[in-house]
């Protein structure tokens, strides 16, 4: 344990003095701040001053936290959630605002008039190779969520961070996770392991049947965001069936089965973008380390990974599976401080406490560059309908 | 030797950071140099695909598109060709207009477009074209897209 203090007794989780996390904590906070802002200049609009203002102090408190609390689940989740509310909020007024409707219509399906989004990656990349063109009704480069943009995060993240994607930069998994977090007893304890194989299965399906049909088949039947972002407008029976799935898989996937399991169920049992990225773990340097010397087999980290990474074999083994996003809900959880995060190729007598560091830093940055501008921005709009009346 | 994997671990995970700031201060230069470096387009089959040949009629013009019969590996049997008629603000109440589509000198079919309704018909005299598929829109002129038959196959 390299003599690290620990956030508490039996934890394994190291914490920091609160010299050491301004320290570390000084970088993030100048690095955050040309992020959020995207690097322009402090705004005029004294309403977005503020709510940018409220977005980095927001994001800075909660890094410090973790340096010198050691505590990263709660205080992730709190920000993950904060980013898929900020999402809904700003991607919803920006079409309004851009389009008059969250309907998408033909027209803008002609026009590359859609946001690209990273879900359908999986999906694109196959026919992408073979015919060189992106089956995605969206615009290459240079406007909202066009299609490279996205892709370039896509492999920044991939490189950095592997799948902790799920649970650090995807603005879809807090809502998933924020319904998790409602309430404290699970209503279904456990379920069959095969359920873990589903998301595999949906992946298979998807890439197949998109390939085959030279179109986003996710995106067009099975997406259960559609729900709270923009949807096909309704002009045929056949578009309300669509619509009527995906408010079905919303309400089963994102909502219900979170409330009465306590974990994510849609990222963790349906997601097909989650089992793709589950293959990028093999690439980067962390992973989360369980030492069998100090597991005492309790099984809370099994029973409670918001994503079904655990299994007893693979505490025993000493790790997760390949599905796991880093979230750091078993660090937290276990009682006897057997499960950290690790750099791998390092022993066991490494230090936690820098590779704790070396994987929050990046992972944090991801977050706040990536859900700092949908926070501010969201808040901006609310604080302008609190003081005008109006969103816009 | 023993000491390689952790080190190399070490810098692996020292990467990550400069990774994520090189993701986003460079994105607008990435995600053009990706575009260029790998030449991908938007598929056809929601673009309306190129622009094959422009018909000017004084104020406005009819731009006739490739027809789109894109597979994962070859061609479909069938698909469709788009027609633009642009701009909004100068298309006349209605576009009746003799087209050919595959530029082979003799017409294809014929299009009455209702530009007040956006409403059309199509009038075929080459046996691959099926029928009107959709008329839609734009911001500054109406698509029609017209299904078509597959001479290739």
């Amino acid at each position: 344990m390299n003599g690290e203090t620990r956030a508490r007794a039996g934890s394994g989780v190291p914490r920091m003095g609160v010299l050491k996390s301004l320290l570390f904590g000084l970088p993030m906070m100048l690095l955050t701040a040309l992020l959020i802002t995207g690097g322009q200049a402090v705004p005029k609009d004294p309403l977005l001053l503020v709510s940018v203002a409220l977005t980095w102090v927001f994001f800075n408190v909660s890094f410090f936290r973790m340096l010198t609390t050691g505590r990263t689940f709660a205080l992730r989740s709190t920000l993950f959630i904060a980013m898929a509310v900020g999402f809904v909020i700003t991607f919803t007024t920006a079409l309004v605002s851009a389009r008059g409707s969250l309907a998408l219509s033909g027209a803008d399906v002609i026009q590359g008039k859609t946001p690209f989004c990273h879900l359908v990656i999986p999906a694109v990349i196959l026919p992408g190779i073979i015919t060189r063109t992106i089956v995605f009704p969206g615009s290459l480069v240079g406007t909202f969520a066009s299609i490279g943009s996205m892709f370039v995060i896509w492999i920044g993240a991939t490189l950095a961070l592997g799948k902790a994607w799920c649970s650090w930069i995807c603005f879809f998994g807090g809502l998933d996770e924020g319904f998790s977090r409602i309430g404290r007893k699970p209503r279904i304890r456990s379920i069959s392991r095969a359920w873990t194989y589903l998301p595999f299965a949906v992946l298979v399906a998807v890439v197949l049947i998109s390939a085959v049909s030279l179109s986003p088949f996710y995106c067009e039947w099975l997406c259960p965001f559609k729900s709270v972002t923009e949807f096909p407008a309704v002009t045929s029976s056949l578009v309300l069936v669509q619509t009527v799935i995906f408010v079905a898989l919303f309400l089963a996937l994102v909502v219900v089965l979170p409330l009465l399991m306590k974990r994510r169920a849609q990222c963790g049992l349906f997601c097909p973008f989650g089992a793709f990225q589950s293959f990028a773990n093999g690439i980067t340097a962390f992973d989360i380390r369980i030492d069998p010397g100090a597991c005492t087999e309790c099984g809370l980290c099994v029973r409670t990974c918001p994503t079904f990474s655990l299994t007893e074999e693979s505490v025993k083994a000493g790790k997760t599976l390949i599905t796991c996003t880093r979230c750091g809900k078993c660090i937290d959880v276990c009682p006897a401080g057997a499960a950290s995060y690790h750099v791998k190729g390092t022993g066991p007598g490494a230090s936690r406490t820098a590779a704790r560091v070396l994987f929050l830093m990046p992972a944090f940055l991801f977050l706040s560059a990536f859900g700092g501008g949908m926070i501010s921005t969201a808040l901006w709009r609310l604080l302008k309908l609190a003081t005008t009346g109006s969103m816009f | 030797m023993r000491r390689l994997p952790a080190v190399l671990g070490y810098a692996l995970a020292a990467l990550a950071l400069p990774i994520v700031l090189a993701t986003f201060v460079g994105l607008s230069s990435w995600e053009t140099a990706l575009v260029r470096a790998t030449g991908v387009r938007v598929s056809p089959w929601f673009t309306g695909g190129e622009v094959a040949a422009t018909v000017s009629h004084g104020p406005y013009e009819t731009r006739i598109h490739e027809p789109v019969f894109q597979a994962l590996f070859g061609e479909r049997r069938e698909g469709f060709v788009q027609l633009v008629v642009a701009p909004a603000d100068s298309l006349p109440e209605v576009v009746d207009e003799a087209v050919d589509y595959d530029l082979d000198g003799s017409v294809d079919f014929r299009l009455r477009l209702d530009t007040a309704t956006d409403s059309a018909e199509i009038d075929a005299t080459d046996p691959r074209v099926i029928g009107l598929q959709s008329v839609t829109r734009l911001d500054d002129g109406v698509a029609v897209r017209v299904a078509v038959r597959n001479a290739r196959r």
